[in-house]
């Protein structure tokens, strides 16, 4: 039910007002515009209806008060006993969006205030559609920008990029409707994950944002993608059954603010970084996004403390199977390999997989790479080194060894791929050759 | 007080119920509040020593309770005063506030004689 708030120092006009308006909304009474604004603070009425003419405070002085001190624009109908047209044009110039004459009809007030209402609900109606994502109700695109941009320049926090993992075979198999249920539950999920003054939003198809304010620890992350991953899983097997094959989860890359940015586009670009590396390490985790710091560099410069030296260089946390690396850093690898073995004459060999399916839909194919490059990194081992170096092809460098072992590999990863649902759609290709 | 009452003192019942959403009992227990005004009292003193601005912002006050309760006798002296008042119309207001006190008074005699 709507609340109205009304406010009039004349004891009888305030009860006539009350009694006609109750019957048909909330009502809250304030004979004095302090008492107006406290009752504002803890009632928040959708609008005010108040007597122009009171003592210490007027209507129109009542109007700009709870609008500065509040922040917001506040629907006010101001009732008034002046016939003076004059009043009614510095109303209107200040915001009112109604006047009634006393003394007024019953009939005429509900209907006034009734269109006021109604207005204001078309309004928050239009405003919700042109900042919500219709099927999740969170931010869309645009809004999630404008509004992360605004809260993370002056307040510390964690961007996040959160992707949801194998979204497009839920549609392929399930068919569209069951990836909307997926989409909005989901959302409900992320939506779950943060507290109301966090913001979250959808980007694109399976593409969400969040930004918690001061949470700036790496534990908080690894929560939050542990919960949001059970959470997904649990809906989608509640969904689409128990037996359901589709490895859904979530991908999250985080960028700390300041500490990586304080505006949505740099933010943005690092936990797209983050997330990528979370993508090619087999998915359904998060990745914090880290600057290594100049002073850390040059404290190991100066003390030469190899110790410390060592805890830069070490791998944190490594994966089982491959390593996995970005395009960049594979190059680098292949070259060093390649002065290697120009040097000590050692088997050193580069693989190159391409994943091919028959239907020419550009998603299921990328999807379909996605989960190669998962059933790759695990059939190798943790010498070697792999990366995807498109959409659907991996290069995989190979160490110590010799074709009829990297045969039995690929038979490995043949078999593993052809249990995979993707295997019934999609092939792979190979070619290898020894490093040059 | 009773409706009958009022409409014998000369009260526009009809317009004053309807305002009240026809709840005589509600529009009643009003009367009885805004003949009970105090500022029928402590308006005369600030039109005697001439504080005009006071006397206005009372005599406004009035007027918008007894036009809501439709007191017709009542209101027309307190409109006509707050009109002058408004204008800061330097007069003696006495006739009319004895019009507007007595009419009061009239009403409260009748309540008592019912």
């Amino acid at each position: 039910m709507k609340k109205i708030l009304i406010v009039d120092d004349e004891q009888i006009s305030l009860m006539m007002a009350n009694h006609i308006l109750a019957t048909e909304y909330q009502t809250v009474c304030a004979s004095s515009g302090r008492e107006a604004i406290a009752l504002y603070e803890s009632e928040r009425p959708d609008m005010v209806l108040s007597d122009l003419n009171m003592p210490n405070i007027s209507g129109y002085e009542l109007q700009k008060m709870m609008e500065e001190q509040f922040k917001t624009s506040i629907p006010f109908m101001f009732m008034t006993a002046e016939k003076d047209e004059v009043h009614d044009t510095k109303g209107f110039e200040q915001g009112a969006l109604d006047f009634i004459r006393k003394p007024f009809r019953a009939d005429v007030l509900l209907k006034r205030v009734g269109n006021i209402l109604n207005t204001i609900d078309k309004i928050q109606g239009l405003s919700r559609a042109a900042f919500t994502d219709p099927m999740t109700g969170l931010l869309n695109k645009v809004s999630s920008q404008e509004e992360i941009d605004v809260l993370c320049r002056h307040t510390p926090g964690a961007f996040m990029m959160v992707d949801l993992d194998s979204f497009k075979p839920v549609n392929d198999i399930y068919g569209h409707d069951m990836g909307d249920k997926i989409l909005i539950r989901f959302a409900e999920i992320l939506r779950s994950a943060v507290r109301t003054s966090d913001i979250a939003g959808r980007i694109g198809g399976d593409e969400f944002v969040a930004y918690c304010q001061n949470v700036t620890v790496e534990e908080v992350i690894a929560e939050k993608a542990k919960y949001i991953n059970e959470q997904i899983i649990a809906s989608a097997k509640e969904f689409m059954g128990e037996d359901m094959a589709i490895p859904i989860g979530a991908s999250i890359g985080c960028a700390f603010s300041p500490k990586e940015g304080t505006d949505y586009k740099t933010l943005y670009l690092k936990a797209d970084k983050a997330l990528y590396n979370v993508k090619q390490n087999g998915k359904h985790g998060y990745e914090v996004y880290r600057t290594v710091p100049d002073s850390e560099r040059k404290d190991v410069q100066k003390s030469g403390n190899l110790a410390q030296m060592f805890t830069i260089l070490s791998e944190r946390n490594p994966a089982k199977g491959a390593y996995v690396l970005p395009d960049e850093q594979f190059r680098t690898t292949y070259r060093f390999l390649s002065r290697y073995k120009a040097n000590y004459n050692r088997d050193f060999w580069i693989l190159m997989m391409t994943v091919k399916s028959e239907s020419k839909d550009e998603a299921e194919l990328a999807d379909a790479a996605d989960e190669f490059g998962k059933i790759l990194g695990g059939c190798l081992r943790q010498s070697d080194v792999v990366t995807k170096s498109s959409k659907n092809q991996f290069l995989v460098l190979l160490m110590e060894t010799n074709r009829s072992n990297i045969k039995v590999i690929i038979e490995r990863i043949q078999k593993k791929w052809e249990q995979n649902d993707f295997g019934k759609s999609c092939g792979f290709e190979y070619e290898l050759d020894a490093i040059r | 007080m009773t409706l009958a009452t009022l409409k014998k003192f000369g009260a526009d019942t009809n317009d004053g119920l309807m305002r009240c959403m026809n709840n005589e009992e509600f529009y009643l227990k009003l009367v009885k509040m805004g003949i009970a005004d105090e500022r029928f009292e402590t308006i005369k003193p600030l039109l005697d020593s001439g504080d005009l601005g006071a006397a206005f912002e009372m005599a406004h006050a009035l007027k918008g309770a007894l036009t809501n309760l439709s007191l017709t006798p009542i209101c027309e002296p307190c409109i006509e005063m707050t009109e002058l008042l408004r204008n800061r119309t330097n007069m003696d207001y006495t006739g009319l506030y004895n019009k507007m006190k007595s009419e009061r008074d009239r009403l409260l005699s009748m309540e008592a004689e019912e």
